[in-house]
């Protein structure tokens, strides 16, 4: 990634690593990533569940529980500043306002005591020191722009009252109130059945493209980071094991791991006597061994990969991996 | 947190102990106005009287009226469960949200710590130890009652703040970038408060039979106030000939209880807005 080109970019993280220091040993959750995000654009992270997607979209925004959990080192440049090296109350600005970030299980992100009205216009009232009365009004328009119908009684109601697809838009609605640069979505649709999944990544779609917003969108589902990303990174123990277009990710992976993560999609034009699952298990995060960490479940794994592991090879115009095949 | 009650069956519970709670205050605050004798007079020349026109529930060993001391004692025994409560809520509660939410520092381990201690005392002991040290009265068995109650409440504002702590909406209401404190009272208190007040009812039950427990043991509202619990004192000896002088107050209490544990019990489902 050529230095000068990137540091322009809306989002750039540098070389993150964030550790969690456990009874049992230390956990490197995210260990050495970098990658960026330009204005406009959308960037997804594909991996499973450990690989350490969640932790780095915690990270961006300094949410990591700091007993036991710690940014070890990194920089993360947003709009041209260093983040990590923001007081506290600085962050706080950014968070919610030039930053946002929507979860995973949208019923249980919001306060189940509080009204919708009162969850929406908080964001609002913290950045933009609107009255409480206006703040209403403003998050009845929020409401309408996610596609509720008859915001103005919604917006009385609690998360209790309303569908898994209700509470995502409201989310939505609260992490664009205040028109932010980046919208971080971990997981957005993976608590939601499939039509709605369609029509939440319509809506963010939609919501971004008009105003420009950056979205880096976390799944471990491909289908939807083909949807709605650019570029794409394949996360797997921590480490960045493919960097490319959604396109080369797609259609020329070049790491084994990627390719058994396509080939494991099952699809409906095959018949499978069995699903094509990966052999193994990932390891823990406590007991890593030297040497690349999906040699020991990988097909094409050489003995240069039990002993050293890779770093990050060009393969062409923006298309990174992590493996000694390619060399 | 505020939820339509519906006018049902459902809610018949609630409805029910609202009645008993309602009749019951109605008789504490004006009742004595309209009970015609003293209860405190002693009137030897009617002692011991059955029920009757004249004495309602009869008379006891003095000769007071057992209506108009059951009258004017129930004010004894419901101040002194409500405001112990009241103190007891507030203090431990403020104690245990302290300790939930500063979880990992050495101040939240020795409340904890004292407070499991308090807890393993039955609450009378307290009482008993209380008035051995300060003497019996209205305010010293209002203390004991409190300081009795406190750990409880200490215990349950913690373990809800510790829960509540990490769950998914704290988390999110983070990433909004609110300051601590705006964090604390907006999302966490409102939390907090729901399960505090549930108990916080059903307990004042608690408190209320406890006061008529050390009031019969002598240690709370001295003679001759006539709380419910030295009532029952003055007419245990008499159980075999008049049963029922000391059954009343007992009716009393349970009635006084009962009405306090259903209000709280239908409490617990509507504040909960989880209950669909």
């Amino acid at each position: 990634m050529e230095a000068e080109k990137v540091d322009r970019r809306l989002l750039c993280v540098k070389d993150l690593r964030t550790y969690f220091y456990t009874e049992l040993g230390i956990v490197r959750a995210v260990d050495g990533i970098s990658f960026s995000v330009g204005y406009g654009d959308t960037l997804g992270i594909l991996g499973e569940s450990g690989s350490g997607k969640s932790v780095t979209a915690l990270s961006i925004l300094r949410l990591i529980a700091s007993p036991p959990g710690r940014i070890e080192s990194g920089e993360i440049f947003f709009e041209g500043q260093n983040v990590m090296s923001l007081p506290i109350a600085q962050m706080k600005k950014i968070r919610g306002n030039r930053i946002s970030m929507i979860f995973q299980e949208p019923i249980i992100s919001l306060n189940p005591v509080l009204k919708t009205g009162e969850q929406v216009s908080e964001a609002i009232r913290l950045h933009q020191g609107l009255s409480r009365r206006r703040a209403w009004e403003a998050s009845i328009e929020m409401l309408r722009m996610v596609g509720i119908p008859s915001p103005e009684k919604r917006v009385n109601d609690y998360p209790h009252q309303m569908s898994g697809g209700m509470c995502q838009r409201i989310m939505i609605a609260i992490a664009i109130s205040c028109q932010p640069g980046l919208i971080i979505a971990d997981e957005p649709t993976t608590a939601l059945d499939v039509t709605i999944q369609a029509q939440i990544l319509d809506l963010l779609q939609k919501l971004t493209r008009d105003t420009g917003t950056s979205i880096l969108l976390i799944s471990h589902n491909i289908g939807v980071l083909a949807e709605m990303v650019q570029e794409a990174i394949v996360m797997y123990c921590g480490k960045i094991m493919e960097y490319g277009t959604i396109e080369d990710i797609l259609e020329h992976p070049c790491h084994p791991y990627t390719e058994d993560l396509l080939r494991s999609v099952p699809r409906l034009d095959q018949q499978l006597p069995r699903l094509n699952a990966i052999p193994g298990v990932v390891p823990s995060l406590l007991d890593l061994r030297e040497g690349c960490r999906f040699s020991d479940r990988c097909k094409k794994s050489l003995e240069k990969c039990i002993r050293e592991e890779p770093p990050l090879i060009e393969l062409g115009s923006n298309h990174y991996t992590r493996c000694w095949l390619h060399e | 947190m505020r939820r339509v009650v519906r006018f049902d069956k459902t809610n018949m519970p609630l409805w029910i102990g609202m009645v008993m709670l309602i009749t019951l205050i109605l008789v504490t605050s004006l009742g004595p106005h309209f009970v015609t004798y003293d209860p405190l007079k002693v009137n030897m020349g009617e002692r011991l009287e059955p029920v009757s026109e004249k004495h309602l529930l009869g008379t006891d060993q003095y000769g007071r009226d057992i209506l108009s001391r059951m009258v004017h004692g129930a004010k004894y025994s419901l101040i002194v469960g409500v405001v112990s409560i009241g103190i007891s809520t507030l203090l431990g509660s403020s104690f245990g949200i302290v300790a939930g939410y500063y979880s990992n520092t050495k101040f939240a381990g020795l409340i904890v710590w004292i407070a499991d201690i308090a807890m393993a005392f039955p609450t009378i002991i307290i009482g008993v130890i209380i008035a051995m040290l300060f003497g019996p009265g209205l305010e010293n068995t209002i203390m004991a009652i409190a300081v009795g109650f406190s750990p409880r409440f200490l215990r349950l504002a913690r373990g809800v703040m510790l829960s509540i702590k990490e769950e998914n909406y704290v988390v999110a209401a983070r990433s909004l970038g609110m300051t601590d404190l705006r964090l604390f009272w907006a999302h966490l208190i409102p939390n907090v408060v729901s399960p505090i007040i549930i108990m916080a009812t059903i307990w004042t039950s608690d408190a209320i039979s406890l006061e008529v427990a050390l009031s019969f043991l002598g240690l709370g509202v001295p003679p001759p106030t006539p709380s419910w619990g030295t009532i029952l004192q003055d007419n245990l000896q008499f159980i075999t000939i008049r049963p029922f002088s000391v059954i009343w107050p007992c009716i009393a209490v349970a009635w006084a209880i009962q009405s306090l544990n259903l209000i709280g019990d239908r409490f617990r489902d509507i504040l909960d807005p989880k209950m669909r």
